[in-house]
């Protein structure tokens, strides 16, 4: 720790002393009355519903706690803003709360069945009680699911970043297992399932690719995100597709009233938003952009192969809101982004992501609301070869469309239904190799990919069966169809499958049924309370997955294909078990939970040995399919209110895998259970943070985990003068264990007038030198073999600046 | 760059790690000792050699695998034989200044025959290889070189800028064959002349020759079937530092190589490992199986490859005069007042892969 770092620190000691905390309830406002003294029945229970919306927008507040006297009468909004509180006649006290939002005080005389719609509005949240959450402060032990991460951008906003950078990704990754491959790394592995199995949706469609820059920046532009949850212990029966876990993002609507402008400027990317109203109370637009300027640090770079290199990524997003009526809205989002990466004149990878997304939302009732989607899905990966005789470029495009129906129905306070349908269709494009231009030499190809339609039926309801039991039952239907236009080879049976074991060819005209998948996945998990601020829950869920990421290296790459399901490669399926005991301490200020999990996965891809996955034919000649388990338990310890906030999160897990075959030859380890590459049996996180005024904050992360997995070098040979190295068995070894302190300050109405920020944040803060791999590195003479270091890529402090600025 | 079957590059995703050490990194690359590793002497054999339709080139070499951080070491004593589907036997015999390399002189290949190796080793043990048929030649191959000065980096992450010598090839592909499997090899030989210290008589000290890969961990394949030209030039075969072994006369004779595709699949296989380099952007490194087995132990790991090779050669030597600079390396001749010498200077056979043999065309 150099001078450096003691003057970040006495820069945060001298501000933090000097920080004044106010803290102010407004409860000096008149009674409101609810009813009628006419209809007023002794001795009953009164309804009382509504929405709860932005103010300006329309928009529904999504999980925004909804509080009569201290939490006796409670519920949150869902997905449409819309509250039950079902309470005896009387006068109550009401606060509705949300994270980044202006509390809301009501003081209600109840006197019989009323709807009161509520407005909020964006602002500074009071701190003396702060809560610091997007959801209702005690759902982690009243909601019937367990394993559920709900963040607010508004939460990891103050967070250190790498660069910069408000990362949600890397944001859910604090949280108990949330792990990834490695800093840097696109992706996350969620209680021990692969990257592939993490379905992402964007405003309910699914987003292909979730970062920028090979990883290290995420894709999401901050100004547009509202909430981000991520399902990792029961999915709900309405989203599925996956094995392992569901993040659901959602953006904001454009304001309704006036037009508003906000934006940042960081060492990597700057970005603007504006949004406004087209026709006032009628339509709305927000328009963001987010480009990158970050060839500034190549070029820093002594290297000349770096210097000669570029890198370049934009993001945009159109989101566009009309109100039909009072119970009518319809959004269409367009986001689109782009990455261009090229290393000197060796290589080159450009990967695109496009999604275009219209929602139709009917509030037909106080009970019933459906909700029509359709979405259009396209990602397309490029890798450049632009030197040699051989220069060349290899295209892969995954064009996929959807199309969803569902409706929530809240017959009453104890049922909240969601049912419907759901089908999408993966169009991928020939994969292409072409001469780079204008490159005759190399041959043009282009190899077909597999179509498939999946479609799903489902319906959950969540209920209350007692006053301390409380169920989630779903049930989801899922059936997926591989359909031409296709070429299928097959294979002689008990042979492995070669090229040169091929029986038969066969031919599908288009959309022809190929080969058929389907079944029942049940999601079920009961809460049981033990006592009004505890309980354990209990949860099962199984999940099918027809879409899998043909990745044979241990961090995914930007060009790795995404393949469907076909006679060859059968659905993975998860079942996932987990028992919870949740308890929340001095009135929500303290939320704890531990939590134990089995998976067991099915069908999970793997490779033979040196497999060629591109321009192949015959793809299922070099794939393997085997099982996968995990278990693991986590606990978490979060202080919701008060000065400081934050969390603790702990981690022990296992995730393994076996791939064995019937003639032991294309068998991994033997056969054996190997450990996954991203098990990282113990994780700790660590997270601070300290409200500040001003819009202030001081916050601090500190992480530690077991280092991964690592195949390595045991002993060498040559041949024609080259040394090849022998490894060990697969995932034999680990690298050295990671631990990593940030701390960010932000500074808040930096100038008068303007709503701004000024974010100054030290990624690893200590400049540990932690081991993002192993590195084999050739001495000197060629004729020894290779030895091993540890490459540490972020292995100083790396500060940051960020000015971010609304008006 | 590699070109492979489909020229998919784990060559890139390999750099990707090189990338992010270079752009983030600045100096924080350290040696570690991976816990729980286990430091073995490796001792499997290993077989790499080939009967080739270039004399010269007959050439068996035997092994044992090394643990981690020692030179392999080779294998002396063996019986040697390499038997053709014609009835032919020929007899690789050791060489006796180099051990562990079987020389199999005046006999070249011919097409379409069946070639494979029997060895059997001081032990006892015997080993066999599969069948290779000799496959079809492989066109035509004309050198170039030039002189580049080049910054590089090292393992330490420091830049330097160093001249090269780039070693490039223009092929030209036989048009009545339809696929070829063609592999690349540049090896360099040159001449180490040791001081000739001042004695009563006049003794000379004999001078040294060096034959070895110019660069031994460039694999450059290629499968004709992806390309629409019978033709392409400045294909990057070889890339080598200028030092002290440029002060004689120093050659570069590439090699054309026509291979069996299981020939080329096994080379694809080695490029692949012999490129990892341990990052997460890496492919997963596995166990390559040659075509060499025990014959009375089948289960017996055994390395390395025997394949018969159609090829075709190209030669030029290079001079101090060629480089457009002086060579400022320190050299072996004797000076009065100087008593510091190279190790090389005084002892040049204790160079790795030189011999008192002198070839015939140098």
């Amino acid at each position: 720790m150099g001078d450096f770092t003691l003057r970040v620190l006495a820069v945060v000691i001298f501000s933090f002393l000097f920080t004044e905390v106010a803290a102010q309830q407004e409860w000096e406002i008149p009674w409101t009355v609810m009813g009628d003294s006419a209809d007023l029945v002794p001795n009953t229970r009164v309804t009382i519903t509504g929405r709860i919306k932005m103010k300006g927008s329309d928009g529904p507040v999504t999980g925004a706690s909804v509080s009569a006297e201290t939490f006796k009468h409670f519920d949150y909004s869902d997905q449409n803003g819309r509250y039950v509180l079902d309470m005896p006649p009387g006068r109550y006290r009401v606060i509705v709360r949300h994270v980044g939002m202006k509390p809301v005080y009501l003081k209600l005389i109840v006197l019989s069945p009323s709807v009161l719609d509520v407005e909020m509005e964006e602002g500074v949240t009071d701190l003396g009680e702060v809560v610091i959450t997007s959801r209702p402060i005690d759902s982690n032990v009243r909601q019937a699911l367990p394993g559920i991460t709900t963040l607010n951008v508004q939460e990891i906003k103050t967070l250190p970043t790498l660069m910069g950078e408000v990362d949600i990704l890397k944001s859910l990754q604090l949280m108990p297992g949330v792990s990834s491959v490695g800093e840097g790394s696109s992706g996350y592995n969620v209680r021990g399932g692969r990257m592939d199995q993490n379905l992402v949706l964007l405003n309910s469609a699914p987003l292909f690719s979730t970062t920028h820059a090979l990883g290290f920046v995420s894709a999401f532009n901050q100004d547009i995100l509202n909430n981000f949850t991520l399902y990792k212990g029961n999915v709900p029966a309405n989203m599925g597709g996956r094995a392992s876990s569901v993040l659901e993002i959602s953006t904001r609507r454009g304001n309704f009233e006036k037009w508003k402008y906000q934006g940042g400027v960081g060492p990597i990317t700057s970005r603007f938003t504006a949004e406004g109203p087209i026709k006032k109370d009628k339509t709305s637009l927000l328009l963001a952009g987010r480009v990158s300027h970050a060839d500034w640090v190549l070029n820093m770079v002594h290297d000349p192969d770096v210097k000669r290199s570029s890198l370049f990524f934009y993001d945009g997003y159109a989101g566009l809101s009309h109100r039909f009526s009072k119970s009518s809205l319809a959004d269409v989002s367009f986001y689109s982004s782009q990455d261009k990466f090229q290393y000197s004149q060796q290589f080159g990878y450009r990967w695109n992501n496009m999604l275009v997304n219209g929602k139709w939302q009917a509030l037909a009732d106080r009970k019933a609301s459906p909700t029509l989607t359709v979405s259009y899905g396209k990602f397309k990966s490029t890798l450049i070869d632009p030197y040699g005789v051989d220069a060349s470029e290899l295209t892969n495009v995954m064009n996929y469309f959807q199309l969803g129906e569902s409706v929530n129905y809240n017959p009453n306070d104890k049922h909240s239904i969601v049912a419907g349908i759901s089908g999408i269709g993966y169009f991928p494009e020939m994969e292409k190799i072409r001469g780079y231009k204008g490159n005759t030499a190399i041959s043009s190809q282009a190899v077909a990919k597999n179509h498939g339609i999946e479609l799903a039926v489902f319906a959950n309801d969540e209920f209350d069966i007692a006053e301390n039991l409380s169920l989630s039952v779903g049930l989801r239907y899922s059936h997926y169809t591989h359909i031409g236009a296709d070429t299928v080879y097959t294979y002689h049976a008990d042979v492995p499958r070669t090229e040169e074991s091929i029986e038969d060819t066969l031919y599908y005209s288009d959309f022809q049924k190929i080969k058929s998948f389907g079944g029942l996945e049940p999601r079920i998990s009961a809460r049981i309370s033990v006592a009004s601020n505890q309980s354990i829950k209990v949860s099962y869920n199984r999940m099918r997955q027809y879409i899998h990421l043909i990745s044979n290296t241990t961090a995914p790459t930007p060009i790795d294909l995404w393949q469907v399901s076909n006679e060859y490669l059968p659905p993975q399926i998860a079942d996932n078990y987990s028992v919870g005991y949740f308890w929340n301490l001095k009135d929500n200020k303290w939320e704890t939970s531990a939590e134990l999990f089995y998976k067991s996965m099915d069908n999970l891809v793997e490779y033979k040995d040196f497999p060629t996955l591109f321009l192949n034919r015959h793809l299922e000649t070099e794939l393997l399919t085997g099982q996968g388990r995990a278990y693991g338990g986590e606990l978490y310890i979060r202080k919701l209110k008060g000065k400081w906030t934050g969390w603790i999160s702990y981690t022990y897990s296992q995730s393994q895998v076996r791939v064995q075959s019937r003639n032991g030859s294309e068998s991994i380890n033997n056969g054996n259970w190997y450990e996954s590459s991203y098990n990282k049996p113990h994780m700790f996180n660590l997270v601070l943070d300290r409200k500040l005024t001003n819009n202030g904050a001081f916050s601090l992360i500190v992480s530690y985990n077991t280092g991964r997995p690592l195949t390595a070098i045991e002993s060498s040979y040559i041949v024609g003068g080259t040394v090849v190295p022998v490894y060990s068995e697969r995932n034999k070894y680990r690298i050295p264990n990671y631990f990593r302190v940030d701390l960010s300050f932000t500074i808040g109405n930096v100038i008068r007038k303007l709503d701004d920020s000024l974010v100054f944040s030290v990624y690893n803060l200590f400049g540990r030198d932690n081991a993002y791999s192993v590195f084999y590195q050739r001495p000197a003479s060629n004729y020894l073999i290779p030895k091993p270091y540890k490459l540490s890529v972020l292995g100083s402090p790396l500060p940051s600046l960020t000015y971010n600025f609304k008006f | 760059m590699i070109l492979s079957r489909y020229k998919i590059s784990g060559f890139a995703l390999s750099h990707l790690a090189q990338l992010l050490f270079v752009v983030f990194c600045m100096g924080c690359l350290s040696p570690i000792e991976i816990e729980g590793i286990t430091t073995y002497l490796g001792g499997q054999l290993v077989v790499s050699g080939e009967i080739s339709t270039i004399a010269e080139q007959n050439i068996i070499q035997l092994g044992l695998t090394a643990s981690t951080e020692r030179v392999p070491f080779p294998l002396s004593g063996a019986m040697v034989t390499v038997m053709d589907n014609i009835g032919n036997a020929y007899s690789y015999p050791e060489d006796p200044l180099r051990p562990g390399f079987y020389v199999l002189d005046n006999v070249t290949g011919v097409m379409g025959v069946a070639y494979h190796v029997q060895i059997v080793t001081s032990e006892g043990k015997v080993y066999e290889s599969t069948t290779e048929v000799m496959p079809p030649p492989p066109g035509a191959v004309k050198t170039n070189y030039e002189i580049v000065n080049q910054e590089h980096t090292d393992g330490e992450g420091t830049v330097t800028t160093s001249p090269f010598v780039k070693v490039y090839a223009d092929v030209t592909l036989p048009e009545s064959t339809k696929s070829l499997n063609l592999k690349w090899t540049s090896n360099e030989d040159f001449v180490l002349t040791p001081t000739d210290f001042p004695d009563p008589f006049a003794q000379v000290p004999p001078s040294c020759y060096i034959a070895q890969n110019a660069d031994p961990q460039r694999i450059t394949l290629l499968n004709s079937d992806n390309f629409s030209t019978a033709s392409f030039d400045h294909v990057l075969i070889a890339s080598r530092l200028v030092d002290w072994t440029f002060l004689e006369r120093h050659y570069f004779t590439t090699y054309q190589s026509s291979l069996t595709d299981e020939a080329y699949e096994y080379w694809r296989k080695v490029n692949i490992l012999s490129n990892n380099v341990g990052s997460i952007f890496d492919t997963p490194p596995a166990e390559i199986h040659g075509n060499i087995v025990n014959v009375n132990d089948p289960t017996e790991k055994v390395h390395g490859y025997f394949q018969a090779a159609n090829e075709v050669y190209d030669r030029f030597f290079l001079l101090p005069a060629d480089f457009p600079f002086p060579l400022l390396f320190d050299g072996c001749s004797f000076e009065s007042f100087s008593t510091q010498y190279p190790p090389r200077c005084l002892e040049c056979i204790s160079v790795r892969n030189s011999s008192y043999n002198r070839p015939g065309w140098f």
